[in-house]
């Protein structure tokens, strides 16, 4: 768990602000402002605001899925984490190296070609859709929920930080102005604002990621000798587990690679492209694109660790603050002042995804599964975002550690109940409804009950080796859906119609 | 029905890491083997999941199964790597700018996959992954189920046992 925890930005940043990185912010906002009433003026439909109208290209679907898929982690706890634990922190993001080829082939394209014949725009309405079950539809869409408020007060929480750090406006008012901000353009604009200003937050970052990391390799006279600096002071630290023992370096990996087709904020991005044929550059450019963002972790990590060794730079207190020790003493001021940006747009970012695909649990999956479906799903839509916008705000501002817990558990959530459904249940015909509402259960049920007992200081229950309790959650549910699905009957693609087999066998 | 190939290997990789865990929680000092268990599971679900995403018409293309034991030979390689490795000392040689294992963990485990999984995908797109009359495909099994159901206009959807996801609400 310490780990994870270290995962999450909760401590105060050392201050940012200058003129230069006030106006440089004031300009990136502005931008994001100017495509959220542009995007606005095109969301006209309810297809429109889940799903971008189908209409997306291939690098807008990269960097949207890029820049939804890094949070503020890559960029604050990431490196803080690397400084703390060594390089068995890049366990979180070596990964990264099969998701992208994974999720294509393992459900990319059946979810692209599910809305060739059913209007789905959710990923619990494909879950209901796939195993003709309200109830799958419904538990799912509770687990979305449950995954993605913690998960949204998180990064709100941290977005309150770094935008004090920026502008020095205190963190309540930090807060309230990163969501007021996401809930401009997420209600306004729905996904369509939120792909666009992905396509100039991911792009802008991953450029200055690429600059930040040579920046990073000049400060320690290159990536050999930060290696040979930091092998004689701590050897353990340039271990490959670093300081995680190895099961608990593995469990990440397993998190983090099998997971990521549980994350219906990434998943549901797949939608939207408007010729599935262009899937066929989507893997290879996204991990490009992913791979400039990881250098920023990885050369900032290592090189701040060889400047404290050397006595080159104080070692940063709390951890967290790592990168933007680096960026204020070893980057230049624009360079700074832009990647301070990039990460308030990073998280706002992970937000507006979160925001986006809660609004369509709430106003869709959840009322459908009650079979109490709502007429006007667009405004409904509207109204969700800005719901779920001021709950996360609230949550973040006032309930201490809860929100952390609630952040933590938040993806492990999300792996534990959805994959099975979804990996395995979108591909083999033999998958049956029943295995499917159990796997989500069990995963909704148990995520939560693991992380309450694993939390804090003094926790009830400690999980030996260091091992993520949501590496544990995530082999049961899996476990549970096979077993099911050997022992019942009900929702296998037989029962399917013609149209919705062949998208799923095709 | 006959189990697929890749529902077996996911079985075997829950299989392999629910044991692995089970005897890391069991009380009592951890054994070595749990780590390799892990991996293993990993490296076995990594297989059986690619293994049924890439399942067209009931089958796998035999070249992309041969690819994805191929990827998960190479994750299991660079696993057992670094498992396997002797902690690090300045005696240690730099590959890439950094000690042999965590240049193994970093170039083989890091860049490796990242290459050859979006390669395959790219040159088996056309012939194993996506057709080029898959569109046509469902478009005409879209009308035959519109049709089948008493649908009228072309560019309805279908209504015969309604879906969930629909947006117009009604049940399945």
């Amino acid at each position: 768990m310490i780990p994870l925890l270290r995962a999450v930005q909760a401590s105060e940043l050392p201050s940012a602000a200058s003129p230069l990185v006030i106006v440089v912010g004031a300009v990136y906002f502005a931008v994001v402002i100017a495509i959220a009433v542009w995007a606005g003026r095109r969301t006209r439909t309810t297809e429109d605001f889940f799903l971008a109208g189908k209409g997306i290209g291939l690098f807008a679907l990269t960097m949207a899925a890029m820049a939804s898929t890094f949070s503020g982690f890559t960029f604050i706890g990431g490196p803080g984490l690397l400084y703390a634990m060594g390089l068995g922190a890049i366990f979180f993001v070596l990964p990264a190296s099969v998701t992208n080829g994974f999720t294509v082939w393992v459900v990319a394209k059946r979810l692209r070609l599910l809305t060739e014949v059913r209007p789905v725009f959710s990923i619990p309405g494909v879950i209901g859709l796939r195993y003709g079950s309200r109830a799958a539809q419904g538990w799912a869409g509770a687990a979305v929920l449950a995954g993605i408020v913690g998960y949204m007060a998180t990064n709100v929480l941290a977005l309150g930080l770094v935008l004090d750090a920026l502008f020095g406006v205190g963190l309540g008012w930090g807060i309230w102005i990163g969501t007021g901000v996401v809930f401009l353009y997420s209600a306004s604009g729905g996904i369509i604002a939120g792909i666009y200003t992905d396509v100039f937050q991911g792009t802008l970052m991953a450029f200055a990621s690429v600059l930040v990391f040579f920046y990073a390799l000049d400060s320690g006279g290159g990536l050999a000798s930060i290696s040979t600096t930091i092998l004689v002071a701590d050897p353990e630290f340039m271990s490959p587990w670093g300081y995680f023992t190895p099961i608990a370096a593995l469990s990440l990996y397993l998190l983090f690679s099998i997971g990521v087709v549980g994350q219906p904020h990434v998943m549901h991005k797949f939608f939207m492209i408007r010729d599935p044929h262009r899937l066929k550059w989507y893997p290879l450019l996204v991990t490009i694109a992913m791979a400039f963002v990881i250098l920023l972790m990885f050369g900032v990590g290592l090189a701040y660790k060889a400047l404290v060794v050397t006595g080159q730079a104080p070692a940063p207190n709390p951890t967290d603050n790592t990168a933007p020790l680096f960026l204020l003493r070893h980057t230049p001021r624009l360079l700074a002042a832009i990647v301070f940006s990039g990460i308030a747009a990073a998280m706002m970012s992970t937000v507006d995804a979160f925001l986006n695909v809660g609004a369509a649990a709430i106003t869709h999956d959840i009322p459908t599964a009650l079979g109490r479906p709502v007429t006007d799903e667009l405004a409904a839509g509207r109204v969700a975002t800005v719901v779920l916008a001021v709950i996360s705000g609230v949550v973040a501002q006032t309930s201490g550690t809860l929100v952390a817990l609630l952040g933590i558990a938040g993806y492990g959530l999300l792996a534990s109940a959805l994959v099975p459904a979804l990996a395995v249940g979108l591909n083999w015909p033999g998958a049956t409804r029943a295995a499917a509402v159990a796997s989500i259960v069990t995963g909704l049920a148990t995520s939560v009950l693991l992380g309450l007992l694993t939390w804090g200081a003094s926790p009830l229950l400690t999980i030996p080796e260091g091992v993520a309790a949501s590496a544990l959650t995530l082999i049961l549910s899996l476990a549970v859906f096979l077993v099911v699905s050997s022992l019942t009957r009900g929702g296998t693609f037989a029962e399917l119609d013609e149209d919705v087999r062949l998208a799923l066998e095709i | 029905m006959r189990i697929p190939g890749g529902v077996i290997a996911v079985a075997a990789g829950v299989l392999a890491s629910g044991a692995a865990y089970l005897t890391v929680l069991l009380p009592g000092s951890t054994p070595a083997w749990p780590s390799w268990g892990v991996a293993g599971g990993i490296c076995l679900l990594l297989y059986g999941l690619l293994d049924l995403g890439a399942r067209q018409e009931g089958r796998t293309p035999p070249h992309a199964r041969w690819i994805f034991a191929g990827v998960s030979a190479w994750v299991a390689l660079g696993f057992a790597g670094i498992l396997a490795h002797t902690p690090a000392d300045l005696d240690t040689p730099l590959v890439g700018g950094l000690p042999l294992p965590a240049a193994w963990m970093i170039y083989l485990l890091g860049v490796g996959p990242a290459l050859l999984l979006p390669l395959a995908w790219i040159f088996l797109f056309r012939s194993t992954t996506l057709p080029e009359d898959a569109l046509e495909r469902l478009e005409e099994a879209r009308r035959r189920v519109e049709a089948a159901a008493g649908g009228g206009e072309s560019d309805a959807r279908p209504a015969r046992s309604p879906s969930p996801g629909r947006h117009d609400g009604t049940e399945g």
